[in-house]
């Protein structure tokens, strides 16, 4: 099958998987108890059954859930995510605020993860069972198994409080403007604007949260790309390519890690994905704006038209994720087609 | 150049030609000049953003006329800055300087204080005390536009609080069924029943004035909510909607009168205030006060340790002695009205044996209230006799009432009941801290432990998250609950009505019914004479002390961490933080 055919083709199978997602959702969400009314009726009129009524009708909540799903899905089709219920602003605009922050803070995590994940995997398998290989297992170990409220809260004790190094919370520095929005990504938007100051200030905000967050992803990256490479690195072409005289590092990196790259870009799409909507903890940890405190928020209030937008924002990053793996997968390996 | 080094020494690697000697000495030089470049490299970075040489964070911590606040803004505590919609505890210090009030509390440490602000004088009652006068301040302009204040004004924002129909707006309803304007400086309320605690509601945020021109120009409108919206996924009249639309504007913008305006509302970043060289009175000293979002409570006053900020909303009760210790650090610190409390099912069909008085009791005497103060609040708290906080009216005169730890007594009072072995199951939010930052946990725990000591008492703890808990207790579906309270405004009704009225909010939910009590009530919100006044609030506390449908817990003090450069400003029970006055040095 052509690549086009096939990107259509996931594409309709993702309109479905989204479709069942929304369902889901929106059922779990109303099977659970509680009522989000209670965040916006204060104690002085709970007791009152016209106030509850009223802030019903106004939600829209007096109808039948089927009902309420027609029109959630009716105003979806229009591209109207609804309003919160907590914060009374569009679900949409809530999301352009915060998904950005989590793409910035995600890229950030991943550059750490790879530029570190991989250089570890590779001297790990090319030093197999010598000390090297010890080392960066065990930092890969490090990486998989601190916790991650743990080490953040270390890093910034010992960055922030110890050394003074680096910032403590937030994008920005106190008082700072923010670049003109763009894309929403502060360090985007500060390149794009030539503001040198919110660059600077945006990078050494980030440097500890992308740390945080992406160590795991680093440890799993690591582990994973040694045991493939070391499978790779037994394999008849690599000593076909010795014989012939090439250098190790020809070898090792030209053509073994090829190879042995396409399990590690499936793992490197999925911890992408997950780290998109499991940010949380980083987030909060340093105040960084991201969709993972929405998400939670609007679960702790059971803000229904919140906790839809925000499940099928992700819902749409991991499909999004996976046919970009997949897409990736035929450009490493030729005869990996999409048949 | 450096491609080849790191060729070569993979191919060295490889090929084994390294010894592991060499390996760690190499390794170890290439880690540390590593680690020495990224040091190098963070400093500059550091030096270039900062442009100071040590410690230099942010270029605010020189500047003595910005105050910077850290506060969990984006965790649903900062929700609006539109008076209208406004029903938030934590931004009041910030509309408490940016919108006023015709009254307002100066000194948090005293909140029966009502002073007039953009009144002049007290308000005037009638003989029979249905009608009701207030005088307003000449010539105070609003912020940006310089419309000069009026009457008209106070008619608009009351009634768009009113209709918007919001979590504030039983403020402009309940207390009056009427206010007009008499002329451009007069207000007249027309009220159902006198009502001596008219000038404290009046203090409330969601009562400030707005700049009514400034509102219609966004959009806004107090016009009542049409009878027939439209059919649609949610059925919202128009006005509303359009007030929603202007909400988000005057988030943006003020419209208030006070020493500050707002100029930046983002409550993942900043909301900034600026302030207002036109004030009415005399201008702050300060000329921008920032709110800044940090979340968790550590990292706030990691923040403030730092300097990254100036002081910081949050202080665990473990971390005083430790702010304290630090020569650039104080501790500002003040009373609060908030309350937590336990509130018993009195109704059988919940309650079970909640039902009896003598239980309820029982209850009461077997808890460790000193206990959890010193333990739990590192003493930073005191206990009220009631659910209503010290110092307001009668409070001071019934606290030698206050229930304390007997266990004999508490035993004696249970075995009276007749009956006998009895399971309580307590409901409390889990995923919220308790007032006085209190883990709800910790709480729960030690009055189980408390309570288990009563022969016969089984405790059975409940966590539920906030709203599963909020649902069942005002469903009334619970026996018993651990739950916090905070004032709407500075007057003893505002707890006694809740906790004392018949099928009113927390009464109601916990089936507390007394026709004496309701009397008393009604008889206390007419009274003028504040003698008389304090002796019926002393009388209604006696009976609640008796029936025992709510314990109160503690009553905390608030603690914020600061840097002695921060001056003026004070702990209020009211606004959170008292910042008309405040200030920074050098």
């Amino acid at each position: 099958m052509g690549l086009w055919p096939f990107i259509a083709r996931r594409l309709m199978l993702s309109i479905v998987v989204l479709f069942i997602v929304s369902i889901g959702t929106f059922a779990l969400a109303h099977a659970v108890p509680g009522d989000p009314l209670n965040a916006v009726i204060g104690e002085r009129q709970a007791d009152k059954p016209e106030i509850r009524a009223l802030m019903e009708q106004r939600y829209g909540l007096d109808k039948p859930l089927p009902v309420q799903y027609f029109y959630y899905l009716k105003n979806l089709v229009r591209g109207d995510l609804g309003t919160t219920i907590t914060t009374r602003k569009p679900v949409s605009e809530e999301l352009r605020r915060f998904v950005p922050a989590t793409l910035e803070l995600t890229f950030g995590a991943m550059g750490f993860a790879i530029l570190f994940g991989v250089p570890l995997g590779i001297i790990a398998a090319v030093r197999q069972n010598r000390m090297a290989d010890h080392v960066s297992r065990f930092v890969a170990l490090i990486g998989t198994a601190v916790p991650v409220f743990w080490l953040g809260l270390l890093l910034a004790y010992l960055f922030t409080y110890e050394l003074r190094w680096l910032p403590r919370s937030g994008q920005l520095d106190p008082g700072m403007k923010a670049p003109e929005r763009v894309t929403g990504m502060v360090s985007i938007d500060a390149l794009i604007a030539g503001d040198w100051d919110a660059f600077r200030s945006v990078l050494r905000h980030l440097i500890l949260p992308s740390i945080v967050l992406g160590a795991y992803a680093m440890g799993i990256i690591a582990r994973m790309l040694r045991s493939s490479l070391v499978a790779s690195m037994a394999e008849d072409y690599v000593r076909t390519g010795r014989a012939k005289g090439l250098s190790e590092t020809r070898v090792v990196i030209g053509h073994a890690l090829r190879n042995a790259l396409i399990p590690t870009v499936t793992v490197i799409g999925l911890t992408f994905a997950s780290l998109l909507a499991g940010a949380v903890l980083t987030e909060t940890i340093f105040s960084w704006p991201g969709v993972g405190q929405f998400a939670v928020r609007m679960a702790l209030k059971l803000d229904y038209p919140g906790l839809l937008g925000v499940t099928l924002v992700v819902a749409v990053g991991y499909i999004l994720v996976n046919l970009a793996v997949d897409i990736l997968y035929g450009v490493l390996d030729p005869r990996i087609r999409v048949s | 150049m450096a491609d080849y080094r790191i060729s070569d020494l993979v191919e060295r690697l490889t090929k084994g030609e390294l010894t592991r000697r060499e390996f760690f000495v190499r390794g170890t030089a290439a880690g540390l000049s590593a680690s020495v470049l990224a040091a190098g490299l963070a400093h500059s970075v550091n030096a270039a953003s900062s442009g100071s040489a040590r410690r230099g964070l942010s270029s605010h911590q020189a500047d003595a006329t910005t105050l910077v606040i850290a506060d969990a803004l984006s965790g649903g505590a900062w929700l609006t800055a539109d008076p209208g919609w406004f029903y938030e505890i934590s931004s009041a210090a910030m509309m408490n300087v940016v919108y006023e009030c015709l009254y307002h509390v100066p000194d948090g440490a005293n909140a029966t204080d009502i002073q007039p602000l953009l009144a002049e004088g007290a308000p005037e009652f009638s003989e029979d005390g249905l009608t009701v006068t207030v005088k307003l301040k000449q010539g105070v302009k609003f912020h940006t536009s310089g419309n000069v204040m009026t009457a008209a004004d106070w008619i608009f924002s009351f009634n768009r609080c009113k209709n918007i129909g919001y979590q504030p707006s039983f403020l402009a309803i309940d207390y009056w069924t009427n206010v007009e304007a008499v002329d451009d400086a007069t207000l007249k309320f027309t009220l159902a029943s006198p009502n001596a605690a008219l000038a404290a509601v009046l203090t409330s945020i969601p009562l400030s004035v707005m700049d009514s021109k400034a509102v219609i120009a966004v959009g806004g409108t107090d016009a009542p909510p049409s009878t027939t919206p439209a059919e649609g996924s949610d059925d919202k009249a128009p006005e509303v909607t359009a007030n929603e639309e202007a909400k988000a504007l005057i988030d943006a913008a003020s419209v208030g009168t006070g020493p500050y305006k707002l100029v930046q509302w983002d409550v993942n970043s900043e909301c900034i205030i600026e302030r207002n060289a036109d004030y009415w009175e005399e201008a702050p000293k300060l000329e921008r006060i920032i709110w800044r979002n940090v979340l968790e409570p550590n990292a706030q006053l990691q923040s403030v340790q730092v300097g990254e900020v100036d002081m910081a909303y949050a202080l665990q009760v473990d971390q005083i002695e430790t702010v304290k210790s630090d020569p650039n650090l104080q501790v500002i610190n003040g009373p609060t009205l908030a309350i937590s409390y336990i509130g018993l099912n009195t109704r059988e069909e919940k309650g079970g044996p909640l039902a009896k008085k003598e239980v309820r009791q029982a209850i009461a005497k077997a808890i460790d209230y000193d206990g959890i103060i010193n333990s739990l609040l590192n003493g930073a708290a005191i206990q009220p006799a009631t659910c209503i906080p010290v110092p307001l009216t009668g409070t001071e005169e019934v606290l030698d009432l206050k229930p304390t730890l007997d266990l004999a007594k508490a035993q004696e009072l249970w075995d009276a009941s007749g009956v006998g072995e009895q399971e309580i199951e307590f409901i409390y939010d889990s995923d919220t801290p308790a007032v006085g930052n209190v883990n709800y946990e910790s709480l729960a725990t030690k009055i189980k432990s408390d309570l288990e000591q009563i022969n016969g008492c089984k405790v059975k703890l409940s966590p539920l998250p906030g709203t599963e808990r909020i649902a069942r207790y005002r469903g009334k579906d619970f026996q018993a609950t651990i739950s916090p309270w905070t004032p709407d405004y500075p007057d003893v009704d505002s707890y006694a009505g809740p906790f004392g009225r018949t099928d009113t909010a927390a009464a109601g939910r916990v089936g507390f019914s007394d026709p004496e009590v309701d009397a008393w009530l009604d008889a206390g919100l007419s009274e003028n004479d504040p003698v008389k006044r304090t002796q019926i609030y002393v009388d209604i506390q006696k009976k609640m002390i008796d029936a025992q449908a709510f314990i109160c817990l503690y009553q905390p003090e608030d603690n914020k961490p600061a840097s002695v450069k921060v001056q003026g400003v004070a702990v209020h029970s009211v606004y959170q933080i008292q910042l008309r006055i405040a200030s920074k040095t050098e």
